[in-house]
């Protein structure tokens, strides 16, 4: 039997809120932060990394602060904002100093799963954050030899805005080699 | 494009402008999602094409925009062109249900379309026309749910066929394919898009949100002109009833189908599914959950993007005159048409459900398919039967958050609030478990919470748990409350 799964639940803030994801079962603190319409809209999206920063940029202008010390618990807890894994595994691995590796350990539970996020490297230095991650690892002599992992989490708020800057940085970087490749252009053209 | 105009038989000089003009806006917007994708992989292909030819060398933007382009025409890549096709279940055969395919005859031929290739039953309280592409041939298939056999009576699915085949005679079917084309390459895109570092997903997002208006609206024209087309071989009395339940009724057969129809499912039961949703309808007593879901259900509010007209709209086309009355209107039957209530049952199973399932009446689904589970999902932790004990239960809602970590199962992804709604569900479990063992007869009757009588007395443990939690029922009235229940009357013989 394929069973519709649709979840819903309700608030009795400013009014009823849509929420087809069954988000406010997961994390039932979010019933009263539904009088903001930024995370009501959230909510109803029914994508819990959309509801996680909205509650963070609530929290960053000074928005719902009636309820400043659950905004901060829930920015805290990653896991409760988890989305399944759209795939089984992930390439893990560099070669000289270039590839992919996890890094961090937040969020350790009883049950010895974490929070770990997925970087790209370079020369060895994590350089760009790509996804974070509820996983379990295996360890042999301080080396990381089998991760599983469980679900997808949002970006801690540090490699968030890390890499909102180096995306900034590459539009920029392509809008500058799109210009210097239209003169390219054009003064072949006029040559 | 008008959905005024195309409410007359196609064929007429006004109509056929408007499938014109739909047909044009349809392609044009699958084009449109085309274009888009082939431009923004073509400029940055452009970039690096021009630094590499006219400079001999890329640059650092140059290497991000040739990365840029390859994730975009990865993302864009066309699928599943040669995937096997779901299997579909076996449609409604002339010979069995040969009332049902004469009406579907009699009102083709009555508004001057060919009759569908096919009838299918489906789930859910709705019906949809739609065509399947088999070689050069269209297989043209009416889909109509259950629940409206359960629901409406015969002129009131008169006008729901009515309006479906009203679809077809508005060249809708054929449009619809192309929108549906759209819409699943701009799903497939943002999926591969999804959580796309440089925010790759923006520019379709900002198409799909265009795309949804547009043809949201011309969807919106086309089911007025349905529905318009319904009352005028219907009825408009009937069309307007089949409207009205469809919307009343449609919600409350999702949450029936949900909440209770398939946990027994799941517990390998196999309920009346018909008396159920009667017995669901007619509860005076809703769960929690029920009224929870029925309530987020109401609250979905008109967006732009609706490929239906609200239904208050839709019912003010049909019949002007009629006043809205804001009862829940009864439910009536038609299940004669697929030859009464069992045989529609049948029918549903057999394409459905997959796997054995136990006969069982409603009145038993508690005792043969919850019970068990709890006694299952409890096993091992302190709610388990052998260990908990009716005066636990107000210091176990008390402490929930501290019960969570021996109770919870795998990944731990609740906040704490929400592990204390678990723990206490779990509590009201107990209880019941505890009841049961004490004699009481549970009950679990479709749309109501779990109940355990004995005697003439009543137990919910749901509303009992509730009580203690948020504080309306205190520890002593609780402690009164047990006193009751073991001065409580040995079941009759008649009980259960």
């Amino acid at each position: 039997v394929k069973a519709s799964t649709r979840k819903v639940a309700m608030t009795r803030t400013a009014a009823t809120v849509h929420d087809p994801a069954g988000l406010i079962a997961q994390v039932a603190e979010l019933e009263p932060l539904c009088a903001d319409p930024l995370v009501r809209h959230a909510v109803a999206s029914g994508d819990p990394f959309k509801v996680y920063r909205s509650l963070w940029w609530a929290r960053a202008t000074f928005r719902l602060r009636a309820h400043r010390d659950t905004l901060r618990a829930l920015l805290r807890s990653r896991r409760v904002f988890a989305k399944p894994e759209k795939e089984g595994n992930y390439g893990l691995g560099s070669t000289d100093g270039l590839g992919v590796g996890l890094v961090g350990r937040d969020e350790r539970d009883d049950d010895g799963t974490l929070i770990k996020t997925r970087v790209m490297e370079f020369l060895g230095i994590p350089v760009f954050p790509l996804s974070a991650h509820v996983v379990s690892v295996r360890q042999e002599f301080g080396e990381i030899v089998k991760v599983w992992f469980y679900a997808r989490v949002p970006l801690g708020t540090g490699w968030w805005l890390w890499r909102c800057l180096w995306t900034g940085l590459a539009a920029a970087a392509v809008a500058a080699s799109a210009w210097s490749a239209l003169e390219a252009w054009l003064r072949s053209s006029g040559s | 494009v008008s959905g005024a105009a195309d409410r007359g038989a196609s064929g007429t000089g006004p109509a056929r402008r408007s499938l014109a003009a739909r047909a044009v806006l349809a392609g044009a917007l699958w084009i449109g999602f085309w274009v888009l994708g082939a431009t923004l992989v073509g400029a940055l292909a452009a970039i690096v094409f021009v630094q590499a030819h006219y400079r001999g060398a890329l640059d650092p933007g140059g290497v991000v925009a040739l990365g840029i382009a390859t994730a975009l025409a990865w993302a864009l890549r066309p699928r599943g062109l040669f995937a096997r096709r779901r299997e579909r279940p076996e449609p409604l055969s002339p010979e069995q249900h040969p009332e049902l395919h004469a009406l579907v005859g009699r009102l083709a031929r009555r508004m001057g379309v060919a009759p569908p290739d096919e009838l299918q039953l489906g789930p859910r309280l709705n019906a949809s026309f739609g065509a399947l592409r088999e070689g050069l041939r269209r297989r043209r298939i009416l889909a109509l749910g259950v629940p409206l056999f359960a629901a409406l009576d015969e002129a009131e699915l008169t006008a729901v066929v009515a309006h479906e085949l009203g679809h077809e005679r508005g060249g809708d079917v054929a449009l619809g394919a192309w929108a549906h084309r759209t819409r699943a390459a701009l799903a497939r895109t943002l999926e591969g898009l999804e959580g796309s570092a440089f925010w790759l997903d923006l520019p379709f997002r900002a198409y799909g949100w265009l795309f949804l208006r547009v043809s949201a609206a011309v969807s919106r024209a086309q089911e007025l002109a349905a529905d318009a087309g319904a009352a005028e071989v219907a009825g408009r009395a009937a069309a307007w009833w089949a409207l009205r339940k469809t919307a009343v009724h449609g919600d409350a057969w999702d949450a029936y189908f949900d909440l209770s129809v398939c946990p027994a499912l799941e517990r390998g039961l196999r309920v009346p599914l018909l008396e159920g949703f009667a017995r669901f309808v007619a509860e005076p007593r809703r769960s929690a959950e029920v009224r929870k879901a029925l309530a987020a259900a109401a609250a979905q509010r008109p967006s732009p993007g609706d490929t239906h007209p609200h239904v208050s709209e839709r019912l003010r086309a049909v019949d002007p005159a009629r006043r809205q009355d804001l009862r829940d209107p009864p439910l009536a039957s038609s299940a004669h048409l697929l030859g009464g209530a069992a045989a529609a049952e049948d029918v549903w199973y057999s394409r459905f459900v997959h796997g054995r399932l136990a006969p069982a009446e409603w009145g038993e689904a508690a005792a043969r398919g919850l019970l068990p589970d709890l006694g299952e999902a409890l096993a091992g932790t302190p709610l388990e039967l052998s260990r908990f004990t009716l005066p636990d239960v107000p210091g176990l809602v008390a402490r929930a958050g501290a019960l969570w970590p021996s109770l919870r199962r795998g990944l731990n992804v609740l906040s704490p609030a929400a592990q204390a709604s678990a723990v206490r569900r779990a509590v009201s479990g107990a209880l019941a478990m505890a009841l049961a063992a004490r004699g009481w007869v549970p009950e679990l009757w479709p749309g109501a919470p779990l109940r355990l009588r004995r005697g003439g007395a009543v137990a919910v443990p749901d509303e009992v748990v509730a009580g203690l939690a948020d504080g309306t029922l205190s520890a002593a009235a609780y402690e009164e409350l047990c006193a009751a229940w073991a001065a409580a009357p040995p079941p009759a013989s008649g009980d259960g």
